[in-house]
C-alpha cells in the first residue's frame, strides 16, 4: 500500500540521515532528517508545473514542514506545494 | 423574505445542551462548569430560510461557535442568520440518520494497534487519518483511509431526540491523500 496525494499535498520519501563519520553512537530520535526526498506522488491542485511532473525527482524543503505519516512498514512524508523550494 | 450573499436563516433551541436524559430521567448540567465549548454550545439548528441544497424545515448540525452567544449571526430571539459554508456540517434526516454537506465527511477514527492490551474505554486513535463513513459530496468512498492533516478530525457532539450522539467529522480540503495499492 501506499499513499496518493490529494488537493495541493505532495507526498514524498525523506532520503536517509547521513550517518556520523566519527561512529559516535546517536540514538535516531536525535538525528536530525534532511530537508529533502523523493517525490511519489503529487495532488490535483498542484498548481506547479515543475512539482506535479516532479514524480520520481528529489524535492527540497523548509526545515520543519515535512509531516511524517507511518504507513504500511513505511514513513511517507506529507508537504503542501508551497512548501516546496527545487526540484531536481 | 430570501436569503441573500451565501446565507441562510436558521432557528436555535439556545438551551438543548442544558439537559440530558438518563435512564428516562431528566439530568440538568450545569453549563458554567462545563468548559468543552464544543460540547455545551448548541450544534442543532432548525432553517427557516434555505437555498438549492438545505430546504426550509431540514435540521442542520453546525459548528458550535455559530451560536455562541454573544453571536455575530445572532439575529433576535432565537433566529440566526449564518454562512452556507463548510461551518455547516450535516443534515439530519426525520430518521436521525446523517447527511453530510458542504465538503464534509463523517469519518471513523482508526485505532492504534497495540500489542498490549488495553482497557475498551482507552483506545487510542490516530491523529492523521480516518476512515469514511459517509462521503456527503465529496469525491471519496466509503471505506476509503485517509490520510489528513493532525487533528483535522473535528468531534461533533449533539442531543437527538434525548440521546446525546458522537461523530466525527473531516472536511475534504484537509485531505493530504488516500490509501491506495502499490503498483509493481
Amino acid at each position: 500500500m501506499t499513499i496518493q496525494a490529494t488537493n495541493n499535498f505532495v507526498i514524498i520519501k525523506r532520503d536517509e540521515p547521513e550517518k556520523e563519520k566519527d561512529g559516535m553512537y546517536i540514538p535516531s530520535k536525535g538525528l536530525k532528517k534532511p530537508h529533502c526526498g523523493t517525490i511519489l506522488s503529487t495532488g490535483d491542485l498542484v498548481q506547479d508545473g515543475n512539482i506535479k511532473n516532479g514524480v520520481g525527482k528529489k524535492a527540497y524543503f523548509f526545515d520543519g514542514k515535512c509531516m511524517d505519516v507511518p504507513f504500511d512498514d513505511q514513513e511517507f512524508g506529507v508537504l503542501t506545494d508551497s512548501d516546496i523550494i527545487w526540484v531536481v | 423574505m430570501k436569503s441573500v450573499n451565501n446565507k441562510i436563516t436558521v432557528s436555535v433551541n439556545i438551551s438543548q445542551k442544558d439537559k440530558i436524559l438518563i435512564g428516562g430521567v431528566e439530568f440538568k448540567t450545569a453549563l458554567q462548569y462545563d468548559v468543552n465549548y464544543r460540547e455545551k454550545s448548541p450544534t442543532i439548528a432548525t432553517v427557516i430560510e434555505g437555498n438549492e441544497t438545505v430546504e426550509n424545515g431540514d435540521i442542520l448540525l453546525c459548528h458550535h461557535n455559530l451560536f455562541y452567544l454573544p453571536s455575530p449571526y445572532h439575529l433576535y430571539d432565537d433566529l440566526f442568520s449564518i454562512p452556507f459554508s463548510n461551518v455547516l456540517f450535516a443534515k439530519i434526516k426525520n430518521d436521525g440518520e446523517i447527511e453530510p454537506i458542504c465538503g464534509n465527511m463523517i469519518c471513523d477514527r482508526v485505532e492504534i494497534k497495540s500489542d498490549m492490551a488495553l482497557l475498551s474505554e482507552q483506545p487510542k486513535t490516530h491523529i492523521d487519518r480516518a476512515i469514511v463513513k459517509k462521503t456527503g459530496n465529496s469525491p471519496y468512498k466509503e471505506g476509503q483511509l485517509l490520510f489528513h492533516r493532525p487533528h483535522a478530525g473535528y468531534d461533533i457532539v449533539y442531543v437527538w431526540n434525548g440521546e446525546e450522539k458522537r461523530i466525527t467529522k473531516v472536511h475534504e480540503s484537509q485531505i493530504v491523500g488516500v490509501a491506495v495499492e502499490a503498483k509493481n
